[in-house]
This record gives structure tokens, C-alpha cells and sequence, in this order.
């Protein structure tokens, strides 16, 4: 009987769909709504909208650019070669090198995620992909050019920013491959299965006039035999990802411009004389601000003469590494088990980092 | 080349990657983007306009794509929503946006201070108050509040026209021991959302009484007041006139 009630049950919800996921996603359309027709000509409401557009505006060439570097990777770069470019005989050296390979394929933390999604599918390690998105968007020329910029070339703050960045990014990635392989990391739908490539599932294999065999895992009759042909399916499966991830972007940074709008950054000035919690306090900042890395420097100088050094650093450091938009974007890359390990991992990591400098430096204002 | 899209299968992703080429091509030649971005990001647009049309050519040339399912619709509203937030949007950022970011005195202090905050590790407390310069006489120079935030010893004791807004602030009422009016501007580095004011004091004799958020040029001469462990640029003798925004409200 219980069975047949719960048979029942399930034919009524939608096919396919989590229905807590989707409420949730409703509702946040709601209240966006409702923010934009409530007030429509308040100071507070404009000053709302300018920032969320602002936001998008600044995020969205950046991830279209990286949908693009990831439909590319899906099309050109074969689990094959991926895996021949790995480091065989120490596995963990793949951290290490993904850490710092902003440096040559820079990418702002809007970019790398749908690019590290492709990366993933194509067998990159967990520990390795981890490494990259964290690590992309602190350790590259961009970053250390706006730093340099905005700290008037106080090379301290430079070289701080980039070794930190780089060394909590391997100590995660680290952390991420001796806690997970990548079939409990990953989500379902990047893995692959079967010990032959040409046994995936739902994998149809496409050879071209060269043998080359071109995976693609979208069911789509598309041409891969031309260059043109790959160029188009390149297009199409950056579409994709970006109709997969564009809205938890869309979402990160309304609340990004609500806490902009509406909290005053006064707040976290009256703790600057207490020990560890200017730390605290920037880093919840980074978290909301939902700064770009390049530009996010700027921010974190204004607060000089404000702020100790390490609680600017915490700034520098969380906000390309964990924000509110990027927390979203996770969920299209990792199971949620994995997200759970890796938010906190990446928060203490740095909390810790900043409490040492805090410690050694003796919190004085610089 | 086969064609495989027809009008009513999928067309939300259609509809969201037209919509949202025609609001990137409408900012970017109209150039209001500079309203949200600094201007050198047009070519950002411009390179976003392309692969939106990418995708949609490719949606049009390749076999149709699977059906979107409740979910995908949401999803596809949701990122229409900037849009409908883009149409709400002020012409700039104003004194509701500068109360929650201006973080008092010293976060716009002048080159010299901070100089001197680098060298001492803390700021420190000037040896006397510099003397309010006197009437202005000789060519008026040009200035922005950047600069005279950056380089304001290069218009020490002269004088100088430069355009803002004007607000109020309790912060710096509460700092000054008087009601001060500030001329103030937003500067930013990428987009509005990373924007820092800027703010100088204007002191005269008879000022006019605009409310808050008018544009105006003010004319005066550049001087420092020192209070507490601050040096924060006032114009003194200042002459206010109502002018027109400009064009790009922000500095860089």
C-alpha cells in the first residue's frame, strides 16, 4: 500500500526536476521582482539597479569568453591527449602546475569555471581542476599588474597576495584529492564512465577523416569532420554552458548589489583595534562585494590607513577565491558533498593564513 | 548548410540571446554602457555581441536542442532579469551610494598623507594647521577631485575650478564640529560596482543652498585642514554655479 501511495506521489512532481532547486530559483525571481516594482524610483532602488547591471555587464563578456575556451576544449582537446599531458609518475605534481597556470592562461574567476567544467569532463584530476579555478584567478599578470597599480607598486602586498594565493591553492587542491576522487567531487554529468572511451555512456564517438576521434557528449548531429563544422559545435556547446551556469551568476550578483546597496561599509571600520576580527570582517566583505579579482584591489586600498595589512590581504585573498557568485557557479562543477569541504577549506585556509601574518606583523595599521 | 531551427521550438534561448545582443548593441552605440562600465569595456560588449551570436547561429545550424523543461524556462527569465533592472537604472551613482562608501576622513586623504602613513606605519598628526590661503588671483586651472586627491601639492594655495556633486555628509559634520558641504565624485576602476568616492570640502562665504546631488563647478582656491591625524582638502573661497553633468559621471 505505502508503495503504491509513493508511486503516486512521485507521478505528480515534475520529471527530472529537483523541486526544492526549483522553488528556490522561483523565488528568487520573485523577491527580484519585488524589488524592482515596489520602488521603482527610489534612490536606493536605482542605486540597486545600476550596481546589479553593472555587475553583469562587467561578468558577462568574461564568462561568455570562458564558455567559449571551454566549447573549444570540448572539441579539440581529446580525453586522450588531456590525459597524455598529465604527469604520470607523481600525480600530486599536476597541483602544483595547475596552481600556477594562470600565469600563462589568465582568467578571471567568471571565466574559469565553465572552462574548468570542460577540463573536468575531459579527465583533468579534481585535485589538479580545484587548484586551477582557485588559484587562475589570483595567480595571473591581470591580478599582479592591478595589485601593483592600486598598492602604488608596494611590492609586499604584490608578492603576498601572489605566493599566499598560490600556496592555499595547492594546499586545497591537495586537500580536495585525498579527500575525494573524482567520481565523489565531480558532479554525475561531468563524469565519465566505461574503461574504454569508446564505451562511454551517451558518449558518441566521431571519427574524422584523420581517425581522430572527437567526443561530444550532446546527442547532437553537428558536422566535426570540418573546421568550420568544429567551430560551430564549439559555439554550441559554449551555449550551453552558458545557459548552465548565466543564472546562478545572475543571482550571485543581485545579492552582491543588494549587500552593496544597502550595507554601509562604515560597519566594519569600529572593529579595526580587535585581533583576528578585521580578518573576519573583510573576508565577509569579499564574500558579499562579489568583486572582480582585477579590480577588487582597488577596494582593499581605500581601506589602508583603515584596516590592518592582514585583514586587507583576507580581502585580497577570499574574494577571487569564494563569493557568493562563485559559491553558485560550484554547484554546475561539484556535487554538493564536495562544496561543503571545499567552502570551508578555502575560508580557514586563508583565515589561518592572515592570522599568522597577524601575528608575525603584529597588527599594525600600514 | 541545413537549417534545423523552426519559430516555435525553443525559442527562449532564441529570446535570451537576441534580447540581450540588442541591449549590448544599444549600450554600446549609444554609449550609456559608461553609466555602468569604464569606457575602455566597450570593446568587452562588442566582443560579447559576437559570441551571442555565435550561440544563436549555432542554435540555428545545428539539430534542435532539447526541449527546455520548466527549469530551463526559469532559468532563461532569470537571466533576462538584468535587463528589466537596466531599464530601472539611475544615470549614475549619487549621495545614497556615497553615505554607504565613503568611509570618512582619511579614506580620500591626500597624497601626503598617505606617504607619510606608509613611511610610519600610522598616520601622523601634522606639527601645525597649514594657514587658509588667501583670495584667488592668477589663471584658474582646470582640475579633477582625482586630482587634487593624488597630487594635491602640485595646487596647493592656487586656484582651481572643478565639477562634482554636492552632498552632505554627518560623518564629516561630526568630524569638522560644523555642517560642511562636500563636492564629491565616483571613481572607478572596472565597473561601478567597484567604485571609491572622492570628496573635497567647500567653504565660502555665501553658498548657494542646491540640494544634494546637484551637478556644479565650483571655484576656489586649494587649501589642507588639518584636524586629528588628517589633512583633507578644502576649497576655500569657494563660488558654486549649477552646471550640466557630464557626459561620463565617473572619474578614472
Amino acid at each position: 500500500m505505502s508503495s503504491i501511495k509513493t508511486k503516486a506521489m512521485n507521478s505528480m512532481r515534475m520529471p527530472g526536476i529537483p523541486r526544492f532547486g526549483f522553488m528556490l530559483e522561483l523565488s528568487f525571481l520573485l523577491v527580484a521582482l519585488a524589488f524592482l516594482i515596489c520602488a521603482p524610483g527610489q534612490q536606493s532602488s536605482k542605486t540597486l539597479a545600476l550596481i546589479f547591471t553593472s555587475i553583469i555587464l562587467e561578468a558577462f563578456p568574461f564568462m561568455l569568453f570562458g564558455t567559449m575556451v571551454g566549447g573549444l576544449v570540448e572539441i579539440f582537446v581529446s580525453r586522450e591527449r588531456m590525459t597524455a599531458l598529465l604527469p604520470k609518475k607523481y600525480p600530486w605534481l599536476a597541483v602544483f602546475i595547475a596552481a600556477g597556470m594562470g600565469m600563462i592562461f589568465p582568467v578571471c574567476e567568471c571565466a574559469v569555471v565553465p572552462v574548468v567544467r570542460r577540463l573536468a569532463r575531459k579527465g583533468l584530476p579534481t585535485g589538479a581542476a580545484v587548484a586551477y579555478l582557485i588559484g587562475g584567478p589570483i595567480v595571473n599578470p591581470i591580478v599582479t599588474a592591478s595589485t601593483a597599480l592600486a598598492y602604488k607598486f608596494d611590492m609586499r602586498v604584490v608578492l603576498l597576495r601572489l605566493c599566499l594565493g598560490y600556496l592555499i591553492a595547492v594546499f586545497v587542491g591537495l586537500c580536495l584529492s585525498k579527500l575525494f576522487g573524482s567520481d565523489r567531487a565531480l558532479r554525475a554529468d561531468l563524469l565519465h564512465t566505461g574503461q574504454d572511451s569508446r564505451e562511454l555512456v551517451g558518449f558518441p564517438v566521431l571519427h574524422n577523416n584523420k581517425n581522430k576521434d572527437v567526443h561530444c557528449d550532446c546527442g547532437h548531429h553537428h558536422d566535426t569532420v570540418t573546421l568550420r563544422g568544429k567551430f560551430i559545435s564549439a559555439f554550441r556547446h559554449a551555449a550551453d554552458d552558458f545557459l548552465a551556469v548565466g543564472h546562478f551568476l545572475v543571482i550571485g550578483a543581485f545579492i552582491a548589489a543588494l549587500a552593496q546597496t544597502y550595507i554601509n561599509r562604515n560597519f566594519f571600520l569600529g572593529f579595526a583595534d580587535y585581533f583576528a576580527l578585521p580578518s573576519m570582517l573583510m573576508m565577509a566583505l569579499a564574500i558579499m562585494l562579489n568583486l572582480c579579482s582585477e579590480a577588487d584591489a582597488f577596494i582593499a586600498a581605500s581601506f589602508r590607513g583603515l584596516m590592518p595589512l592582514p585583514a586587507q590581504l583576507a580581502f585580497l585573498l577570499t574574494g577571487p577565491m569564494f563569493d557568493l557568485k562563485l559559491l553558485l557557479m560550484y554547484q554546475t562543477l561539484f556535487r554538493k558533498r564536495a562544496i561543503a569541504v571545499l567552502a570551508p577549506l578555502i575560508l580557514l585556509s586563508v583565515f589561518l593564513v592572515v592570522i599568522c601574518l597577524e601575528l608575525i606583523m603584529g597588527g599594525n595599521l600600514p | 548548410m541545413k537549417f534545423f531551427f523552426t519559430p516555435r521550438e525553443n525559442w527562449w534561448r532564441t529570446a535570451v540571446f537576441l534580447l540581450w545582443i540588442t541591449a549590448l548593441s544599444f549600450l554600446l552605440l549609444s554609449q550609456t554602457y559608461t553609466i555602468f562600465l569604464r569606457p575602455e569595456f566597450g570593446i568587452l560588449l562588442g566582443i560579447g555581441i559576437l559570441t551571442l551570436a555565435g550561440f544563436l547561429f549555432s542554435d540555428w545550424v545545428i539539430s534542435k536542442p532539447r526541449p527546455l523543461g520548466p527549469l530551463g524556462i526559469l532559468r532563461c527569465c532569470i537571466l533576462l532579469l538584468p535587463l528589466a533592472y537596466m531599464l530601472n537604472s539611475g544615470d549614475r551613482l549619487d549621495s545614497f551610494a556615497f553615505q554607504n562608501r565613503f568611509l570618512g576622513p582619511a579614506s580620500t586623504a591626500t597624497d601626503t598623507a598617505v606617504e607619510l602613513s606608509v613611511e610610519t606605519g600610522g598616520l601622523s598628526a601634522p606639527k601645525q594647521s597649514a594657514p587658509v590661503p588667501g583670495l584667488p588671483t592668477g589663471e584658474v586651472k582646470d582640475v579633477t577631485l582625482l586630482d587634487i586627491t593624488r597630487h594635491s601639492q602640485q595646487y596647493m594655495g592656487k586656484p582651481v575650478s572643478v565639477v562634482g556633486m554636492l552632498a552632505q555628509s554627518e560623518k564629516v559634520d561630526k568630524f569638522m564640529g560644523e555642517k560642511s558641504l562636500l563636492l564629491f565624485r565616483f571613481v572607478v576602476n572596472c565597473c561601478a560596482a567597484d567604485s571609491t568616492p572622492v570628496y573635497v570640502l567647500i567653504q565660502g562665504s555665501s553658498l548657494p543652498d542646491f540640494p544634494k546631488d546637484t551637478w556644479v563647478k565650483v571655484q576656489g582656491v586649494l587649501g589642507i585642514k588639518n584636524k586629528d591625524q588628517y589633512r583633507i582638502p578644502v576649497i576655500y573661497h569657494a563660488v558654486l554655479e549649477e552646471t550640466k553633468a557630464p557626459k561620463i559621471p565617473y572619474l578614472f
